[in-house]
């Protein structure tokens, strides 16, 4: 078995009194999607939260490519590798969507303040390297033709894939995708499954956070099913699919609701 | 506005950093430094204080409520200027004209020599704000930690170094303005406040986050002010700020020039 790119070890972290994730511990081998499903509440995103530092732990540890993550701030967190979009989507809205991919570049650039003050040909150059790459991430979600819009004038489904441009931009090891076909049609969901399998073949690890159980069974090599913080089972999507605990608990009362 | 739009705190201490600049370069003066060396001299001083400022006050309250720093600012600039009082004193200091000559005869009016100075650096300031918040990647990701810090961070933008930043940067433009305008106000300890409640004002006339706008909304108070002086009596000058302020902010809080989509603080 490959080592594992993340490793999660008993993951605790309540509100006030409310318990978002009570125990949970899971390993993410390199170059594998991951998705991890559960019902509303189960502690999904506050995981998303906790591996990049958003809040922090009560208890247990993450560790990401053998650095102990407790106690690095996001910004470290994400010099390290680890990116992530949003359930609801954080882009610069008043930026055009060139310059939120290139904002994803910050962990490569070097030029500092006054020499780009000056516009130094150093960082001109620099400039030119961070623009080129940003536009090779929008055209691998397929977005270089906006390239001068402002971010916040495209249609949901485009601010979504702007939002893993600029991930891509940052060349993460680990992708964090918290429920990214949510408010997409049915044509984009499916290119969003083609692009997530194209991100893989580029050797970014991917971990997801989905409702949708065609894309995530789909694509996913394995899921981990959480319910109510806690881990209620992990496998293969047949095998997760073929639990009665995971039937019973979530896809039962899914149908159920449906 | 620069810390403004990438702290999104108002720091009040700004109009201070006019008035060290200012001080700085009259207290340099007895070294007969050629001007242009004294003034860079100056800038970068109060550059250095402005990073030093933001270490000192509001580094240490990271994570804390915009309010709560924008307070922090109201006690820096109260501690500032009672510094500036102890080691300046309460005399007004004259710094001269940067060129020396009669008033301009422009198309029927008045104008300074001063004034074409002042005019002048403002178009350069401004040129310089635009030229570096759109086409420079450092200014863009000052941009990025200001419209969404959150997602700034996730990309791996350190705010706290982006906050130092913007208040070193703002300290010497602050520094540069209280320098261009000396000459015509008298260099004295307190010259801040009122430059900082009329910038002010001129920046939520302005919109609070456009430079530009920040200007014109300057030019509007300016010849508001004058109208008052001239068809009333010149002590109602020092009213119109704050008329103006409170008309601002009930009727057009996003500004005169802003289109209004913007939350507040």
């Amino acid at each position: 078995m490959a080592p594992a790119l993340l490793s999660a070890r008993g993951l605790a972290k309540t509100f006030g009194g409310v318990v978002a994730v009570a125990d949970v511990t899971f390993d993410v081998p390199a170059g594998e999607i991951r998705a991890i499903i559960g019902p509303n509440g189960a502690g999904k995103t506050t995981i998303f939260n906790l591996i990049t530092g958003i809040f922090p732990l009560d208890r247990g540890e993450i560790s990401f490519r053998d650095h102990g993550l407790n106690g690095l701030s996001t910004w470290q967190r994400a010099q390290l590798g680890i990116a992530r979009t949003f359930q609801n989507l954080q882009i610069f809205t008043n930026m055009t969507v060139l310059e939120n991919a290139m904002v994803g570049r910050h962990r490569q650039s070097r030029a500092g303040l006054l020499a780009a003050a000056f516009r130094t040909p150093g960082s001109r150059r620099e400039e030119a390297r961070i623009r080129e790459h940003a536009l090779a991430c929008l055209g691998v979600v397929g977005l270089e033709a906006r390239r001068d819009d402002p971010a916040g004038s495209l249609p949901f489904g485009q601010q979504r894939l702007l939002e893993i441009a600029r991930c891509l931009a940052t060349e993460p090891t680990l992708l964090l995708l918290d429920e990214p076909a949510a408010g997409l049609n049915l044509a984009e969901t499916d290119a969003l499954g083609r692009l997530i399998l194209s991100l893989r073949r580029r050797g970014i690890t991917i971990l997801l956070v989905e409702h949708l159980m065609d894309l995530v069974m789909g694509i996913s090599d394995s899921v981990l099913v959480l319910n109510y913080g806690q881990v209620l089972a992990q496998g293969s999507p047949e095998a997760v699919q073929n639990n009665p605990a995971v039937i019973e608990a979530y896809l039962g009362a899914e149908v159920a609701d449906a | 506005m620069t810390i403004y739009n990438v702290t999104g705190i108002i720091n009040f201490a700004q109009g201070e950093f006019a008035m060290l600049g200012a001080m700085v370069l009259v207290s340099l003066g007895p070294l007969g430094l050629p001007l242009p060396v004294g003034v860079a001299a100056a800038v970068a001083a109060v550059t250095l204080m402005g990073g030093l400022v933001e270490r000192l006050t509001i580094h240490p309250a990271r994570g804390a409520s915009a309010v709560t720093l924008i307070i922090i600012t109201i006690g820096v600039d109260i501690a500032v200027r009672g510094i500036a009082l102890l080691i300046w004193g309460t005399d007004p200091y004259p710094l001269p004209p940067f060129t020396a000559g009669p008033p301009l005869r422009v198309a029927g009016a008045i104008i300074t020599r001063q004034g074409v100075w002042i005019l002048g650096t403002t178009a350069l300031i401004l040129a310089f704000l635009y030229v570096f918040f759109e086409h420079t990647y450092p200014g863009k990701t000052l941009r990025a930690c200001a419209i969404n810090p959150l997602s700034a961070r996730l990309s791996g933008i350190r705010p706290d170094r982006m906050s130092l930043l913007a208040f070193a940067l703002s300290a010497g433009l602050g520094a540069v303005a209280g320098i261009v305008i000396a000459p015509l106000t008298l260099v004295s300890y307190d010259m801040g406040l009122n430059l900082g409640l009329r910038g002010f004002v001129a920046a939520i006339m302005g919109g609070l986050v456009n430079p530009a706008g920040a200007v014109a909304g300057a030019l509007l108070l300016a010849v508001l002010e004058n109208l008052a002086a001239g068809l009333f009596r010149a002590a109602y000058k020092e009213t119109v700020a704050f008329v103006v302020l409170f008309l601002i902010l009930f009727f057009r809080p996003h500004g005169i020039f802003g289109r209004g989509a913007r939350g507040g603080l």
